[in-house]
């Protein structure tokens, strides 16, 4: 694991370095607590009834492999989740595990389009006003009540970068975001939310607010998870 | 690995990503690509005659370069190669990148595989003075041809240049990012071979 983190994939022609924990001896040591096996922490959080978890990943990494746990794990458990894709984003996962042998198979999961053009799974509905929130907000719902409450309360957003894309350098309009949308669609009572951010894409103000607002807060390293947040005290486990 | 022996991982379908500099010697890896490929099922898809001083480059190497590609300009002002469309960048994009696309499907419909390649769409941008909308569109047209085994497509950037959302979003659609570390040596900074993530290309 060590080797893994310290190799020179992550170090040196990173072009957007992200702040890591490893330069003290105790930030070494809370990545070696943290850092765990990517099955192991998303087949624990699959088992949680409730709760917000921010998925951030590198743009260069691979997201869609986190993606297929979850999608994989609540198949197991019998649960077919509901997929929101902002700006084909979905498609995009899709194909990128495709070109690594895997085919994930979405046919009967409920997707709710924002913007984009290619329709994959089992698609429920088009959302295409994003930055009038009330509206988007009206028509999301309208749509959501065609999906299965069961796949409701089982949410996967893909691109929430590219949802407040337009807006994200504008503080004003991402806490109206913040309060109108984000706090609402993926509302906590008894329901369960996976946010997919690319952190090189988002700005900090986007992806500060979004890490306040959400219980558990992942980020991708190759075919690891860090785990930057998750609720309790000791030690921050899961 | 050298790049030719690269180029041979490269799945129909794929979307590759090649982040160069102002000093790298990105026109050999432009040259290998057709060479390996061939010029004769190139497209080359040119912003604002981004390929003149990369023909001049390996022409002045004493490189032979391709003489009748076929090409879309988008913009600029040398007729060189077998240009099929020229659309106006300062036009409203809604304009030019639907007479784009519309074009570009019909040659991956006529033909039994192309490799495309596109010569600094970064560029753009700025035309379009970072206009946002503008940046999700044509990152987002990029990804409308991922998987399309009919072919295969490179994107030069230049990183030093380009809008640093616009790369990200490019980096995250694309399977393969190779990055210009070196004047004449590649790094895979994404690959769907994970392992493979890292390792250094030789282009000479």
């Amino acid at each position: 694991m060590t080797q893994l983190l310290f190799s020179t994939k992550f170090f040196p022609f990173l072009k957007h370095p992200l702040p890591r924990l490893t330069t003290t001896l105790y930030g070494i040591h809370l990545i070696l607590k943290r850092v765990k096996d990517m099955n192991t922490i998303i087949s624990r959080l699959l088992d949680l009834s409730e709760g917000i978890i921010l998925v951030e990943y590198p743009s260069t990494s691979h997201p869609e492999l986190v993606f297929l746990e979850i999608v994989k794990g609540w198949k197991k458990r019998g649960i077919t989740p509901l997929i929101v894709d902002i700006r084909d984003t979905l498609h995009i996962f899709l194909q990128n595990l495709h070109f690594k042998g895997i085919e994930l198979k979405v046919d009967d999961v409920p997707v709710i389009k924002e913007r984009g053009m290619i329709k994959v799974g089992s698609v429920v509905g088009h959302v295409d006003v994003i930055e009038d929130f009330e509206y988007h907000l009206a028509t999301y719902g309208q749509i959501a009540a065609r999906a299965p409450p069961e796949s409701r309360a089982h949410t996967i957003v893909l691109g929430m970068e590219k949802f407040s894309f337009t807006f994200m350098d504008n503080p004003p309009k991402l806490e109206r975001y913040f309060e109108t949308v984000t706090r609402k669609y993926v509302s906590t009572e008894g329901r369960i939310g996976f946010l997919f951010l690319n952190l090189n894409v988002a700005s900090e103000y986007l992806r500060k607010g979004l890490e306040q607002d959400s219980e558990y807060v992942l980020r991708v390293e190759g075919r690891k998870v860090q785990v930057l947040k998750s609720p309790g005290v000791i030690e921050n486990e899961l | 690995m050298n790049f030719e022996e690269y180029l041979s991982k490269v799945s129909p379908g794929e979307l590759v990503l090649i982040e160069h500099t102002s000093l790298s010697t990105h026109p050999l890896a432009f040259h290998k690509i057709g060479e390996k490929y061939g010029w004769d099922r190139a497209l080359l898809v040119d912003i604002i005659d981004s390929s003149l001083p990369v023909l001049r480059w390996l022409r002045l190497s004493g490189i032979n370069t391709p003489q009748d590609v076929m090409r879309i300009k988008v913009g600029g002002v040398s007729n060189w190669g077998n240009v099929i469309l020229e659309v106006d960048p300062h036009k409203d994009p809604g304009i030019f990148l639907s007479k784009f696309s519309r074009k570009i499907r019909e040659v991956y419909s006529k033909n039994d595989f192309t490799v495309t390649i596109l010569m600094n769409p970064e560029r753009l941008i700025p035309l379009q003075n970072g206009n946002r909308h503008f940046i999700l569109n044509i990152s987002g047209m990029a990804s409308v041809f991922l998987g399309n085994p009919k072919r295969v497509a490179f994107y030069f950037v230049n990183r030093e240049m380009a809008d640093k959302m616009y790369l990200a979003l490019l980096e995250e659609a694309f399977t393969r990012v190779l990055v210009f570390t070196e004047k004449t040596r590649l790094t895979v900074l994404k690959s769907p071979e994970m392992e493979e993530e890292g390792g250094e290309i030789e282009l000479d």
